[in-house]
């Protein structure tokens, strides 16, 4: 995959992360110009719950089984590394 | 290029890291978030949205599209879990002890009373997400400990990357409960597996890298106080019981798409314990658990520590 195809499908990963996250298309272009309130304002249209959210995704929510799916659905690999870290996760 | 800024917020270290992008615009959009965040569903101001709405004495009320988002996510996460997580446990909480900014309680120099309260349970909580709406039973309390801080970092990296610009990638941090977003650096951002999240990033012990997602460590082991009993409490509440859960887990860390995920499912390991093993296969999640006694479980493709598997393949070269 050359570095166009990969920056395409990163971005295509990050919006549908966003849209995830938003629960709205509109939030995308909103958030990438406008302060946080406005991402608040517009996550809730009334339109659909979390779950249809990553049902768009590609999950279905049609039960308990299938909601954990969605939301745990797409998990990223996790690799070993070496070297410094730039973070520390533990208990906070 | 990286770029570096560490803040208290939310009663955590903050860490952000820009990749290639401009670091003080990124901070100043994630500190925006974390005030609103504050506001919204912190349990420990007076005048946040959260307390308001736990005192509503089962009206309805409108509420901010923010609290309503994490509201939605913090349901979400109960029933994917099973209920494991359960934003329903706030009373319970509170009568367990945490019922402060932790710093305040860790400085008491008294047992605290130790009390059983029993959890409502998740299914209680009316949220109308078309009219941005939510009914809280009297006497129910909600605290979103087990998905806000994962959420929280979600939504500062959304911003942090608007603000820091084409081409960045950013790392937000809340108390070990990372979400990367954008483009990572050479490698993959790299975090430190520790007992405690202030822990040196430059320190021993095992790292792995993300590209992509979240990655959160709930823990029995940082936010502990004494309880009347003679024992001591942790503010991990199983939602069966109203008590501190009973965990063979002293760490469970988790990576997931986001890192509200990841703080669901980590949470969600402490109290599930051995059942956490295989939940987390079915989930298809990569995690590591840490036992009390210090051995070390790897779940959905958690990798050897690097150096370890470096000599495990020279030994059988």
């Amino acid at each position: 995959m050359n570095a166009i195809d990969k920056a395409r499908e990163d971005r295509s990963r990050n919006l549908a992360r966003l849209r995830r996250l938003t629960i709205g298309t509109a939030a995308i272009g909103v958030a990438a110009t406008t302060g946080f309130t406005y991402l608040a304002a517009v996550t809730y249209a009334g339109t659909t719950t979390s779950a249809a959210a990553v049902s768009a995704a590609g999950a279905t929510t049609a039960s308990t089984s299938s909601a954990a799916a969605g939301l745990f659905s797409l998990a990223p690999s996790v690799g070993a590394s070496t070297g410094f870290a730039h973070v520390s996760s533990g208990g906070s | 290029m990286l770029g570096t800024a560490d803040w208290q917020a939310l009663g955590a270290r903050a860490r952000l890291v820009v990749s290639d992008g401009d670091l003080d615009a990124a901070r100043a959009a994630a500190e925006l978030v974390l005030a609103e965040v504050d506001r919204a569903y912190s349990r420990f101001r007076a005048d946040s949205e959260l307390v308001g709405l736990n005192s509503a004495r089962g009206k309805q009320v409108r509420v901010s599209a923010l609290l309503a988002r994490a509201l939605a996510g913090s349901l979400e996460a109960a029933r994917a879990t099973g209920g494991a997580v359960d934003p329903t446990i706030g009373r319970a909480l509170r009568i367990a002890g945490y019922d402060d900014d932790f710093d305040r309680i860790a400085g008491t120099t008294r047992p605290l009373q130790l009390r059983l309260a029993p959890v409502p349970g998740w299914s209680v909580i009316h949220l109308d997400e078309r009219t941005g709406t939510v009914r809280v039973p009297t006497d129910v309390e909600l605290d979103l400990g087990a998905t806000g801080k994962g959420l929280a970092s979600d939504l500062c990296a959304v911003a942090a990357l608007a603000a820091a610009g084409p081409g960045a990638g950013v790392l937000v941090s809340l108390g070990g409960d990372v979400a990367v977003l954008g483009r990572p650096p050479e490698g993959g951002w790299r975090i430190l597996m520790a007992e405690d999240s202030r822990a040196d990033p430059d320190g021993p012990g095992e790292v792995v890298a993300i590209e992509r997602g979240g990655l959160a460590t709930s823990s029995t082991t940082v936010r502990r106080w004494a309880a009347d009993t003679g024992a001591t409490a942790h503010h991990i509440v199983d939602p069966r019981t109203g008590l501190p859960a009973e965990t063979p887990w002293r760490t469970a860390t988790v990576v997931a798409d986001t890192c509200e995920a990841a703080n669901a499912a980590s949470t969600a390991c402490i109290v599930l314990g051995h059942a956490a093993v295989d939940w987390l296969a079915s989930a298809r999640l990569p995690a590591r658990l840490v036992a009390q006694d210090g051995s070390v479980v790897r779940v959905g493709g958690w990798p050897e520590p690097a150096a370890a598997a470096a000599a495990d393949t020279a030994g059988r070269a």
